[in-house]
Parts: C-alpha cells; structure tokens; sequence
C-alpha cells in the first residue's frame, strides 16, 4: 500500500505509471496533462471529476483517497450521500408492489429482497466506496416457542465486499448488533466499530460503520436488515437513516406472515464465534443435497427452500448446544 | 438477454416478462460478465468509444455497469420489455448516471437511430427471442446504426454441458421448443448451436476484421459459481415451464419431476458442469 499525507501526493504515485495514468485519464474523460496538472497544484479537480476519479481509481485507493480529499476539503464525503434524496422513487415502489403481486410463492422472498437490495445499494452507496446490505431473519421457534437465534440471509455488497454474500451467511445472537435490535425493537447503528461501544457488535472484515433497522409487520418481528459501510459515520446523515428505513419497510413485504413473531418469543442466545460456525456451515450444501435427496427418494419431496431451512434448524441445535456446553466449561 | 412486451409488438422471450426474471437476468447479468473477465475484456482501446448502444439490454445490468465505469460513454440500452427498462431507468437515477438511458424498443423492429448514431452496437445473449430467419435483417440494422469503424459486438453462450440426467434433459427440451418456435439454430437439437454462427452473422452484414474470443464457467460443485448458476438455472427452467409445455414439446408433470431432480443433481457435491460463450465482433468498413 502506497504512503501518502496528500491526495496529491497519493494520486501522483499512481499516476507515476503511465499505463494508469492514460486509463485514468480515459475514464473520468479528461487529458493526462490535466491529471498531472491536479498532481501539481496547477488546477483542481471540480467534484464531478472527484466523484468520477473516486470510482476509476483501483479499489485498494478509494479509502484513502477518500480521507485525503476529505481531509483538504471537509464535508465531501457527506455531500456524496446527500447527492441522493431521502425518498423512495415511486418507480422503484411500483416494482416491488408489483413484485409482491405477481410473483409465486416460491420465488417471492427471493425476487422481493433482491429488487431491495439492489436498489438500496445503489441508493446509498452510489460511488461504490463499499456498502454490504444483508438480510437477517428470526429462526423458527424452537420447542418452547422462543425464537432463539438469527440467520443471515441473503446479502449483497459493493467492492470490497463482494456481489454475493449468501454463501458467507453466520448465525447471530444476543452478541450481536442485529440481534440487539431485534430484541429492541428498533433502528441502531455504530458509527465507528473501531471505538469502544455499549451496543454489542460483531465486526466482519472491512466493516467500519454498521445500522441494523427491525423488519416489522403488525408491531411482530421478523428480523432486521443490516448495512455495513467502509466508512466511519456513514449513517449519521439523516438522509442515509431515512432510506435505511424506508428500505426495511419495503423488504418486509418479502416476508410470510407466519414469519413475524410477537416480541415477547424474542429470546436470542449467545452464538459461537465464526471461525466455530464455519466449521458447522462449510457442509451446509451438502446437508441440504442429502435432506433433498431422502425426501426425493421417499416420494414426498421437498422444495429447495424448505430443505433448506431443515439443514438451517439441524445446524443451529448443534451451534446452541456448543454454546451451552462452553458456558458449562466455564 | 431481452425480453418482451411493448404494445404493439409481439413477445417472443422464451422466459416471459416477469418480476422474477429481471431479477434472475440481473444476477445473471453480474456472474457472466465476472465470467467473461469484465465488460469489455477483447476491446484494447476504447478512447474512441463514447456512444454505444445494448440490443436487448434487459434490466440493464451490462450498460449501467458500463456507463459506471467509463463516464466518458453515453450509454443506451433497448428492451421490448417495458418492465424492464422502467427497472433500468430508476437503477440509472438511483445511481446517479446521467450517462445511461433506456428505451422500450423492440429489436425485430426497424430502429429508428440515425445511420452511423454509434461508436459500438452490443447484445448479448439475445438468441432467446431472435427467430432464426431474423438474424440477417437485424445484423444489417447494427451496421446501419454504427459509424463507419464502430464496432459491433455479439456475445452468446451454449448452455452448459453437465453430467446431470436432468439438466440435460431439460436443456434438450428447451431447445426442441426452441426449434418449434422457430428460435433455434440447432440441426438435431443437442445444442443452441448459435455461437457458431456469430461471425458467418457478422461478415454477411459487411463487416471487416472479425474476432472471436470465447470463455468457459465451471459451475461444478464447489465452484465459486456453483451456488449463484444452481439458482439461475432452477430458477430459470421453472420460469421457461409455460413457453417449453404450450409448444407441445413436453408435460407440465415432466418438467416439473424433472426440475425436483434436476436440485437434488446440481447439490450433489459430485455434480459438474461448464458453460461456454463465444464474443465475435467486428468493423463496420470506413467509407469509401
């Protein structure tokens, strides 16, 4: 990684290449000399070239570049966010409705969350400098009827997060910041991971800021949606809290019904660590391959998603007893 | 891929217009291009490429993706599907492109763009809704539209070769209703058999220097693409359900016991599978 005090100084080691320099200049659209002209000091860059140096620049820079900028020209960062509105657009809306109305049962959660998604990425993070957006979902009641732990669902990020997140999905509890604000019952967010906090927090890779918003329908709880950002104090601005919202509000029309639990069934336990997950969920295709295939094989077959959901149930027993046994050693 | 609906124009898409296919289309979109090593990946020098045109842009994924990356593009796409390009327009807004525009159009239609109106004509994967006989006709309209030296660019795929029984079987019923609805290539139906055809499509419009380049996606278990192609195609044989059952090839019992087994044989840490695709692009000649 590249030293730098200055974006100049920063911008002017990458540029030193001149292969990257001409792609630079190639895609933001101007001439080579003006990037060296910025380098210089003989020009600045307007803030449409910023925004457009900001997305052309390799990943590993944006960050930094980011802060640099940020720290000669306060405020910057906050205007990329309050360049959107507050608002969902109504075309936007109007899919989705027509989502919820037209799409079969199997497929409903599936198309609904992924419009969501999708769109909200964009939305909040139109500069692509590293947003991750999941789905989290209360686990079916056990026994006694209470809702012990979360599962991450589908997830979708922008670099450096990847496209897809599903396959990095992890069980959370009352450790984290999504299980928090399913026990709440109300929007939170850490504006900095890095800082000591009350709120409880598991901080993955990347993640700097998160806000975690409860999926609600008829005041009952079907999980939450989390944002992660890269970046320190993403969610303050009012704007960003208000789509974070306004977004939850939409997912939970992805929902079932019976997928919402009154609050009072909200009884989420300590979960393992990932690393102890991973060791559970690495086979968790081939658990749903081999239920699928009993099923098959007995003529009463199950759909993809309902095996799924078994292999979930089996692997979350075994995670709530490890967690139980390893309090019991202590 | 595009899809269908514009009121005047008849829907040929073998996947219909629905919610659920944009959807399938856009993350379809994002791993074939992953697949294919980015937007561009055979195009060495694009300083001269500022307009260009997506046939059959679907929800837009391609073009957005583009005109995010190279701002100094305006970037069109063109669906017959409405549902889609309203999708597209409101991703363009939500981001903040003012460098991507969508238009409903139906691409078996006469375009209604200037001759020469861009730098590079695209479309990729649009054999699910070009009839065999309208292949020509179209590339013509391509090279119309392109400038002189502009390029038009045509990417297609064959869809995978497994040792799933019901893959193949279901692939092998895809492309008979393919061939009874007059959309199919193929002389004995074990494959699409269009990427073949790319460059014969190409240099019978006029076009000058030609290329292919082709790429392959292992989609075996335990593959990176494993999970996101075992949801594109189950979710993609049950959209295609109604088009393969009414051209009479099939059952609707058939495809559904084999789409049950068809998820039971992608999970199966034994499955493998590689899908190809085939980018063949050329020159519009200078004037002369």
């Amino acid at each position: 990684m590249l030293e730098s005090s200055s974006w100049r100084e920063l911008l002017g080691q990458i540029i030193s290449n001149p292969t990257e320099r001409d792609r630079l200049a190639g895609e933001i659209g101007v001439r080579s000399i003006t990037l060296t002209r910025w380098v210089n000091g003989e020009s600045m860059p307007r803030p449409q070239n910023i925004r457009q140096l900001l997305y052309a620049l390799p990943q590993q820079f944006r960050v930094l570049f980011l802060e640099l900028w940020d720290g000669e020209q306060p405020g910057f960062s906050a205007s990329l966010s309050d360049s959107s509105t507050s608002e969902l657009a109504y075309d936007f809306i109007m899919q989705v409705l027509d989502a919820r109305a037209t799409t079969p049962d199997t497929l409903r959660f599936w198309t609904i969350s992924r419009l969501v998604l999708q769109h909200a990425l964009r939305q909040l993070d139109p500069e692509r400098i590293g947003m991750a957006i999941t789905v989290v979902r209360c686990m079916p009641p056990s026994r006694e009827r209470k809702i012990r732990s979360l599962r991450e669902g589908m997830g979708m990020g922008t670099p450096p997060w990847e496209g897809d997140l599903e396959h990095r999905a992890m069980f959370l509890g009352a450790e984290s910041l999504a299980g928090h604000v399913v026990m709440a019952g109300r929007m939170e967010a850490i504006q900095d991971l890095n800082e000591a906090t009350l709120l409880p927090a598991y901080q993955m890779e990347h993640e700097v800021s998160a806000m975690a918003s409860p999926i609600l329908y008829a005041n009952r709880i079907g999980g939450c949606l989390l944002f992660s950002s890269t970046q320190r104090d993403y969610f303050l601005s009012q704007t960003r809290q208000a789509l974070v919202l306004g977004y939850t509000r939409f997912i939970a029309l992805a929902f079932e019904r019976e997928e919402y639990y009154q609050p009072n069934l909200i009884d989420l336990r300590l979960m393992p660590s990932l690393e102890v997950q991973q060791k559970s969920l690495a086979g968790f295709q081939q658990r749903v391959h081999t239920i699928m295939r009993e099923s098959y094989d007995t003529q009463h077959s199950l759909a993809y998603p309902e095996a799924e959901q078994l292999a979930w149930q089996q692997i979350e027993e075994e995670l709530l007893a490890m967690s139980l046994n390893a309090l019991r050693d202590n | 891929m595009a899809t269908s609906d514009p009121s005047q124009s008849e829907n040929t898409y073998i996947l219909g217009d629905s919610s659920a296919e944009m959807v399938r289309l856009i993350e379809q979109d994002r791993h074939f291009t992953r697949a294919m090593g980015g937007l561009l990946p055979e195009q060495t020098d694009l300083s001269s490429i500022h307009r260009v045109l997506d046939v059959g842009c679907g929800p837009g994924g391609w073009a957005l993706e583009l005109a995010q990356a190279y701002p100094h593009m305006q970037v069109v796409g063109i669906d017959i599907s409405a549902r889609m390009i309203d999708y597209a327009n409101a991703q363009a807004r939500a981001s903040g492109l003012d460098n991507a525009s969508f238009l409903a159009k139906n691409a078996l239609d006469p375009f209604d763009f200037p001759e020469g109106s861009f730098d590079l004509v695209n479309a990729r994967f649009i054999e699910g809704f070009i009839p065999t006989v309208a292949w020509p006709a179209i590339l013509q309209e391509f090279v119309r539209i392109t400038r002189p030296g502009g390029i038009i660019r045509l990417t297609d795929c064959e869809w995978g070769m497994t040792n799933s029984f019901a893959y193949q079987k279901l692939l092998g019923i895809s492309i008979h209703a393919m061939q009874v609805a007059g959309l199919s290539h193929s002389p004995d139906g074990r494959n699409y058999a269009i990427t073949p055809l790319l460059s014969r499509f190409l240099s019978e419009a006029g076009c000058v220097n030609i290329k292919e380049r082709a790429h392959s996606m292992d989609f075996s278990a335990g593959t990176e693409a494993h999970l996101g192609s075992f949801q594109d195609f189950s979710i993609g044989f049950q959209l295609m359900q109604p088009f393969q059952v009414n051209t009479g090839v099939t059952t609707q019992q058939e495809v559904e016991q084999l789409h049950r087994q068809l998820t039971v044989e992608m999970l199966d840490s034994d499955f493998r599978g590689i899908m190809y695709f085939l980018t063949a692009w050329g020159e519009k000649p200078q004037a002369t």
